[in-house]
């Protein structure tokens, strides 16, 4: 079924979220009962009941996900009708930057500016560069390479650079300063991150979409990750090409009029972002007090909130990111969003949102807790070793033969298999209709795609103790009234040594080698179920050192890799130039004349 | 300005950027939302589980602090 972006009944809405709600809850249920049952076989205990509420929430949540891959596979993405016209309002592409190379963030600005050329005449797309840079010796090239950007792409009134003195807000407050300053010299702002690119066409198509719905506060676009080259990288990109629509054309399924804001490549209708998402500092100090740090689920709440619609249109192409290239890396950026995502419990109650706003702050809550049940599961059947009785064979005592307690292996293992399913039902149902249809061909056809996704289960699987481990520190240090503070992203290549990889996770090494000899001596017969959990935390320097380093591998390969897109190419052509023919890594701390010696910030 | 001279800005770069680069003067106002419900209980569970999350004086009050 063909579903035009935005074109979502208030009926179909419910259907979806309410299919979702139903397959969840069934499935929770159902791995509640079954532990249930195969805890009775040898007499119920508390623990068996504690165990059995985890896997209820886990499984709940599981399902939350699988159900929203699955609904994604029903319907297809399809561009809404805009009546053709000349663009009216007049739109200011925003990018944010702090301490990120300016030389390649500058490339894609220059790239985008070249893309929009000829596509709308007369319409204004300026740009805005706005700084909140504190390395001195990086914000002396964002000068300089703003210099070269106006020069070359002639953009002197229409490319714009600011620095702030103070970088109060982080991101938010940076485009709130934005708009207090400029804001009413446009109708449109396009948000993009200092990683973003976007095809001009896909700028134009989502301003035509905004000028075509008067109600429409928000227009979020669906990212896709390029220019991976390390294995984790990689891994991350295909996992985010190929899955990563099929699960956002569920989300599209139940948004309504309460889409998402994901902070970047996103437009909003600059009035009503004006009015709805001035943000309070929340009282209290950091972690849960202070500026709110994921800014844009809250938005999205509050243009929700005064009646605007925020919509993800995931049928548009063109919108690009970049992401980390190894595991420590993205641990760091994750051990943000945990903090804002945390923060966002005191937001759950905020008055007048919408009910779906405040599902999607527990969605988000959630996606940081819900690993710390499954921590939570292992550590209770490890203790449940010592707190088990031993079988009754003669609990009646006029009774004169033993009885054997029920054999409910099969019961578990059913329980184990329906979790596993939850886990890579959706994704090998991806990879099966990505091969019915002609989709996988841009992943290096059928079969390649479909070994890709093997890898790519293989690849999460392995990782995942990995990330299980990172959560529950981040959740500990947040709940424990640690900020993480705002580091920069790191955008360079990656490459972790063994000694880089040791310092970062050898304490996952070190927890997963004692938790492991601690099961062997005290409970034997659980080594088996826990090795897949304690070998990869065992060996994470391997495993991420051995991820951080380039892929050659045929495997993981994504559209953007078999035909870059036009915007992608001229990124490329402009940054070599600009760089020489050496110039596709380009290295933040490298100074070009007249910039300062490099310091770190 | 060319190509040329790039490479040969010093101290006047700055004042070069500060006039290119100057926003338009079009400011508009931004108000700040109400976002905290003044009777929000699970704010003050987390704000006891936080520690050092300052009490409201509501919370305080009602705690026998």
């Amino acid at each position: 079924m063909i579903a035009p972006a935005g074109a979502s009944s208030v009926a179909g809405v419910r259907r979806a979220r309410a299919l979702a709600f139903v397959i969840s809850l069934a499935a929770a249920a159902s791995g509640f009962l079954l532990f249930l049952q195969f805890g009775r076989a040898d007499g119920l205990d508390w623990l068996d009941v504690v165990r059995a509420v985890l896997i209820l929430l886990s499984t709940f949540w599981l399902a939350w996900g699988a159900a929203q891959g699955l609904l994604g596979l029903t319907t297809r993405p399809a561009a809404p009708a805009i009546p053709p016209g000349a663009i009216r309002g007049r739109t200011v592409i925003l990018v944010p930057v702090y301490n990120e190379d300016p030389v390649t963030t500058f490339a894609r600005i220059a790239a985008m500016d070249a893309s929009l050329e000829g596509l709308a005449p007369g319409a204004t797309f300026d740009f805005a560069i706005l700084s909140d840079t504190r390395n001195e010796a990086i914000a002396a090239r964002e000068r300089l390479w703003f210099l070269r950007l106006v020069s070359e792409r002639g953009g002197e009134g229409r490319m714009f650079y600011r620095r702030r003195a103070q970088n109060t807000g982080r991101k938010a407050g940076n485009i709130e300063d934005f708009i207090q300053t400029s804001g009413a010299a446009y109708d449109y702002a396009m948000i993009l991150d200092a990683d973003s690119l976007m095809e001009g066409a896909t700028i134009v198509e989502m301003v035509r979409r905004m000028e075509a719905a008067p109600d429409l506060g928000l227009l979020q676009s669906l990212p896709t990750v390029i220019n991976a080259r390390s294995r984790f990288g990689r891994t991350m990109q295909f996992s985010a090409s190929f899955y990563s629509p099929v699960f956002a054309r569920g989300l599209a399924m139940m948004q309504g009029r309460t889409g998402p804001f994901w902070g970047h490549n996103a437009l909003v209708r600059v009035r009503a972002f004006a009015a709805s998402c001035g943000l309070p500092e929340l009282q209290g100090q950091p972690p849960f007090g202070g500026h709110i740090l994921s800014h844009d689920y809250v938005e999205a709440a509050l243009l929700a909130r005064a009646g605007w619609t925020v919509r993800l249109d995931d049928d548009l192409g063109g919108s690009f990111e970049e992401g980390p290239e190894n595991i420590v890396d993205h641990a760091k950026r994750d051990r943000r969003w945990c903090q804002g995502n945390l923060q966002h419990a005191r937001l759950v109650t905020a008055p007048g949102l919408k009910g779906w706003s405040r599902w999607v702050f527990v969605q988000g809550i959630l996606a940081y807790i819900a690993p710390l049940f499954w921590l939570a599961f292992i550590l209770a059947s490890i203790a449940a070793q010592f707190f088990h009785a031993a079988p009754d064979y003669f609990p009646d005592d006029n009774w004169p033969f033993p009885v054997f307690p029920v054999d409910e292996t099969t019961k578990a293992i059913g329980l184990a298999v329906g979790i596993f399913g939850l886990l890579l039902l959706p994704k090998i149902l991806i990879a099966l209709d990505a091969a019915a249809s002609r989709r996988a061909r841009g992943f290096g056809g059928a079969l390649r795609a479909t070994a890709s996704t093997f890898s790519e289960l293989v690849m999460s699987s392995v990782m995942a103790p990995i990330m299980l481990m990172y959560q529950t520190r981040s959740v500990f240090q947040v709940l424990t009234g640690r900020d993480g503070g705002w580091p920069a992203n790191n955008r360079g290549d990656g490459r972790l040594g063994l000694a880089e990889a040791w310092a970062a996770s050898g304490w996952i090494s070190l927890t997963g080698a004692f938790g492991m000899a601690l099961v062997l001596a005290l409970a034997p017969g659980l080594v088996l179920w826990l090795l897949p959990v304690a070998l990869p935390m065992i060996l994470a320097p391997l495993v991420i050192s051995w991820s951080s380093h380039d892929s050659r591998s045929g495997l993981m390969t994504v559209p953007s890799e078999v035909h870059p897109a036009p915007v992608i190419a001229r990124h490329v052509e402009i940054l070599r130039a600009w760089l020489g023919d050496e110039g596709s890594a380009p290295d933040p701390a490298r100074a070009p004349a007249g910039a300062a010696a490099p310091t770190h910030a | 300005m060319m190509d040329g001279s790039f490479r040969d800005l010093d101290e006047d770069a700055e004042h070069l950027v500060a006039r290119l680069g100057r926003l338009p003067d079009a400011p508009l106002a931004m108000p700040k939302q109400r976002l905290e419900a003044p009777e929000a209980r699970l704010t003050g569970l987390l704000a006891r589980l936080a520690r050092r999350v300052t009490l409201a004086p509501g919370d305080a009050r009602r705690s026998g602090h």
